[in-house]
């Protein structure tokens, strides 16, 4: 055990506090969004339902698909596609090329997106030009991606949101790290929290134990999480400027290792669905992503990612001939031969996301989020509480407040503009974002109306509570399916997710009546610093 | 079920018997009860070999390289510890 001194525990105590107030309404944000993010593929199968309900590619009928929609778009956008079963369910397939976006300084992809049925592949929906456009016209995962992206990068343009929760997921381990070595003493006291004592010891007693317990998990998702936005927004390029000129497709390519001299004579395409059967006997997994390059050219390349097996946290990737349908090689994702680099790569994936074994893996990591979001709100509500007789540190405990109950409140009225936005004939990305902003304005409005925090607290959790439980019967009243229709058609997530969404919104008013019978009013700060370590 | 299913409920209920009863023993939570309860903390010795036949489960999985249990029976004892914690003291107050 690591011993410190009572100066040094002083100052360890100083950056654990200060690095999680002046980050951690930010990173209170993008921990609660990462939280509903774990069921991004739900959140997408609850909004946009098809009348069955599937999340896996076709055996069948892929071939068929690729040719007719291959000749719809133009030749040049069979540079490269793909095909992978998205949040909302749909088979989305993308034919693009890599092009040069006015006033931009990095090629974009430009192309053509269908949506396909994942059972009849029939063509639901079907999008043109830039990435950044035709992600802006997919309505059904319109709802999972405001989630997901505000996650990522907190809806900031590019690279700036990506470095921006970089930043927070490094303030998250140093938080981790410094709360440990402050509250090392207190691993004994795993299972002690102390009811009769006075509230706010109480609420610290809560902190402390939810973090000791959360502390590995904490750790390994602000690790998994800072490495993915450094990846994208620092690592790659600064790589690819250093060694590649700048090239990013050329580094990915290389590091990847699937370049393949280049042939632009024409050729015929072999049967895909006979591919994807071919790696499925090789592996025994099915296919969860396809991509292609150069269709239609001698020198076509199909990569098969293929989906881990039962009791796997890893998957095959498997290469082939485009032209021949020929096996070329089984491959690790980085490299051409197996390597620690890879496993490791490998690893985050899982790590972060817990989408590893299904529904069993999403729950648990759910948990821990949630356990990280409570973690980080009633750490800042602390700190800020204890110090609000001291200048500019009231506002600061407002702050907390505002953004602790007043960022869910803003999160649960984005569904309702998903469903009432189509009716309206609004843009419904549009209408999700405003929609956030208002709620955001409301809630700020009220953070600087109501002066008593513990009102605030009340009035913030029983919006919550309102919204959460009018999302459901929204979601029917404007064409979704009713829960006998959903049962029918197997649609179980629908069923889930309106009991959940219902269920929160109960508790949440529920919590905000208690809140309102007892009030945690801060008068004795002092016995939070007579209680702590320092 | 699945075989992650089966491993992971069967290891997680290994696990939670014995974090339970170390929950309830345990000398520190006791002592914060006052005397309110009648059951005597546990010695040293007792609470070791109960937290090694917690984590056993744990070690079964990754020797087994059931790597996916293994995260999932981690997360699980993990949050239901956290919740087992919440509801002895809850139950108390």
């Amino acid at each position: 055990m690591i011993a410190l001194s009572q100066s040094r525990t002083k100052e360890v105590l100083a950056i654990h506090g200060w690095s999680g107030v002046f980050l951690g309404l930010l990173l209170y944000a993008v921990i609660l969004t990462g939280v509903i993010a774990v069921f991004a593929h739900e959140i997408g199968e609850w909004s946009a339902p098809l009348p069955h309900a599937t999340h896996e590619l076709p055996q069948q009928g892929l071939d068929a698909a690729l040719r007719a929609r291959a000749a719809e778009v133009d030749p040049a956008f069979h540079d490269e596609l793909f095909f992978f079963s998205d949040t909302a369910g749909r088979i989305r397939t993308f034919f693009h090329t890599h092009d040069q976006k006015p006033g931009e300084s990095t090629p974009t992809d430009r192309g053509v997106e269908f949506d396909l049925d994942p059972v009849t592949l029939a063509v639901l929906d079907r999008r043109e030009g830039w990435a950044d456009e035709v992600q802006a016209q997919n309505l059904p995962a319109a709802l999972a991606d405001f989630f997901v992206e505000l996650h990522v990068s907190l809806h900031l343009p590019n690279p700036w949101g990506l470095l921006v929760t970089g930043i927070l997921g490094l303030a998250m381990l140093v938080a981790s790290v410094t709360g440990f070595l402050v509250h090392r003493h207190l691993i004994r006291e795993l299972f002690t929290l102390r009811k009769k004592k006075d509230p706010l010891l109480v609420k610290r007693d809560a902190h402390v134990i939810a973090g000791t317990w959360n502390l590995p998990f904490a750790f390994v998702l602000a690790f998994t999480g800072s490495y993915f936005s450094f990846a994208g927004a620092f690592a790659i390029p600064a790589v690819a400027m250093v060694a590649f000129g700048g090239d990013q497709e050329k580094l990915i390519e290389t590091v990847v290792g699937v370049s393949v001299p280049e042939n632009k004579t024409p050729a015929g395409f072999a049967n895909l669905d006979a591919m994807l059967a071919d790696a499925r006997s090789r592996t025994g997994a099915d296919a969860g992503f396809v991509s292609i390059s150069h269709y239609g050219r001698a020198d076509a390349v199909v990569s098969l990612s293929m989906m881990p097996l039962e009791g796997e946290l890893a998957s095959d990737n498997l290469i082939y001939d485009g032209a021949t349908g020929a096996f070329v090689r089984q491959k690790p994702f980085l490299g051409l031969q197996p390597s620690l680099g890879n496993d490791l790569f490998l690893l985050m994936t899982p790590l972060h996301f817990g989408h590893f074994a299904g529904i069993w893996s999403k729950t648990v990591w759910f948990a821990l989020g949630f356990a990280g979001a409570y973690v980080t709100l009633s750490g800042m509500l602390l700190w800020t509480t204890r110090r609000q007789h001291q200048p500019g540190w009231a506002r600061l405990a407002r702050a907390a407040h505002w953004m602790g109950y007043g960022l869910p409140l803003a999160l649960a009225a984005v569904p309702l503009a998903r469903f009432i936005a189509p009716g309206l004939e609004l843009d419904v990305r549009a209408a999700q974002n405003w929609t956030f902003i208002a709620a955001a304005a409301l809630a700020t409005a009220i953070a600087l109306k109501v002066r008593d925090l513990d009102t605030l607290r009340c009035v913030l959790l029983a919006g919550t509570g309102v919204a959460l439980l009018l999302a459901a019967p929204l979601r029917w009243l404007t064409g979704g399916p009713g829960w006998v229709t959903a049962f029918e058609a197997g649609l179980a997530t629908v069923i889930a997710f309106d009991l959940a969404l219902l269920l929160a919104g109960a508790l949440c008013l529920l919590a905000a009546r208690r809140a309102k019978v007892q009030p945690l009013a801060a008068s004795d700060a002092k016995l939070i610093d007579e209680a702590s370590p320092a | 079920m699945s075989l992650t299913a089966i491993a992971v409920t069967l290891a997680l209920g290994a696990s939670l018997l014995p974090l339970l009863l170390l929950a309830l023993r345990d000398p520190k939570r006791l002592r914060s009860l006052a005397g309110a309860s009648s059951l005597a903390p546990m010695a040293v010795g007792a609470r070791r070999a109960l937290t090694l036949a917690a984590l056993l489960p744990g070690g079964v999985l990754m020797v087994l390289g059931y790597w996916p249990a293994f995260l999932i029976w981690l997360g699980g004892l993990i949050a239901t510890g956290w919740l087992m914690v919440q509801l002895l003291a809850a139950r108390r107050s």
